[in-house]
């Protein structure tokens, strides 16, 4: 009997945890990858409008936010304040900044509450067009119930 | 000479998932999925034309004129039309499948990839936006038109094609674009009740 005699100083071995590191390295460089830091903080409050048709945004870089809230006093350009009135003065000097060929190949992103007159789109469009930004992205949400 | 091996002792790497973990939380919580994700859409610039003064050169079966008043009401040809239809009535427009009279004349375009293809390329979408409407129901007409022209995209790539539009080349892509060129113009009505 005395092969099932029960060793008095048996121990629980320590759970190896060497692998973990790793896991979470995994999902932490998936995150990063997936991700993308925001440029342009929105400080604007504001809801977007919900459409069924919608494409992703290709560029990445070159791009103007423009962003209309409930208070049609101030509109965010990029990140900081404006009157809508100065919109085409600021555009003139964003552009000046950049290269003179990446001139042509700027995108607009306005974010335009869904409750906006369109005389304040159409205004903003106007400058847009003023300045020769002719790409346009309106921020939508996508109606999920298709 | 020794005999013995000696032990090296195992490092203890119980903290370094910690540290893991703090970075994770950290990208999980200054990242936000923001317009670069897909909910949102890109629109192509309008066709930017003096739509008053080329009026008079477009012919009535070349126009599709479509008007949102102030009270985000929808109207073809001065009636009230669902905002729904607007993309059955657009795709029919746009391609004239029956070559019907009263539908946009075709021109036959040798287009590379395709070869000669009839192409309704005189057609124009108007649509007459009044100051007071709202940016919700624009976007919604805006959305049904576009919707339109990516069907037909779609549809004609899967049938020369057999692929969907999105998984083509960029010749092919192309050459789908000038078989169903974007042609839609915008102008702000000046008067409150919106049709002109």
């Amino acid at each position: 009997m005395s092969r099932f005699r029960k060793s008095a100083n048996r121990q629980v071995p320590g759970l190896n945890t060497a692998a973990l590191p790793d896991l979470v390295f995994t999902l932490l460089f998936f995150f990063m990858i997936v991700t993308s830091m925001q440029t342009v903080p929105v400080m604007t409050q504001l809801d977007l409008p919900v459409t069924e048709e919608m494409q992703k945004l290709q560029e990445k870089s070159l791009l103007v936010y423009i962003m209309v809230g409930k208070d049609l006093h101030q509109i965010q350009f990029n990140s900081g304040f404006i009157a809508l009135d100065d919109l085409p003065a600021h555009l003139q000097s964003f552009k000046t900044e950049l290269p003179e060929a990446d001139r042509g190949k700027l995108t607009a992103i306005l974010k335009i509450d869904k409750d906006t007159q369109m005389s304040v789109v159409h205004k903003i469009k106007e400058s847009l067009r003023g300045a020769g930004v002719l790409t346009v992205h309106y921020s939508v949400v996508k109606n999920s119930r298709r | 000479m020794t005999r013995f091996k000696r032990k090296i002792p195992q490092i203890n790497s119980g903290a370094s998932a910690d540290i893991a973990f703090l970075l994770l939380t950290f990208f999980l919580i200054t990242s936000s999925f923001d317009s670069k994700t897909g909910i949102y859409r890109k629109m192509n610039p309008p066709v930017v034309e003096n739509v008053l003064k080329k009026r008079m050169d477009i012919q009535q079966r070349n126009l599709l004129t479509l008007t949102i008043d102030a009270n985000d009401r929808i109207a073809f040809e001065n009636e009230e039309f669902p905002l729904q239809d607007i993309r059955a009535l657009s795709k029919t427009f746009i391609s004239n499948p029956d070559n019907s009279d009263f539908l946009p004349e075709k021109e036959t375009l040798d287009i590379p990839e395709i070869g000669s293809f009839a192409v309704t390329s005189k057609h124009v979408i108007a649509l007459y936006v009044a100051p007071k409407t709202t940016y919700q129901t624009y976007l919604s007409v805006l959305s049904e038109i576009t919707a339109a022209y990516n069907e037909l995209r779609n549809e004609t790539a899967n049938r020369l094609f057999q692929k969907s539009f999105a998984r083509l080349t960029l010749e092919q892509k192309e050459a789908i674009r000038t078989a169903f060129p974007y042609h839609i113009s915008e102008t702000e009505t000046l008067n409150e009740g919106g049709a002109q």
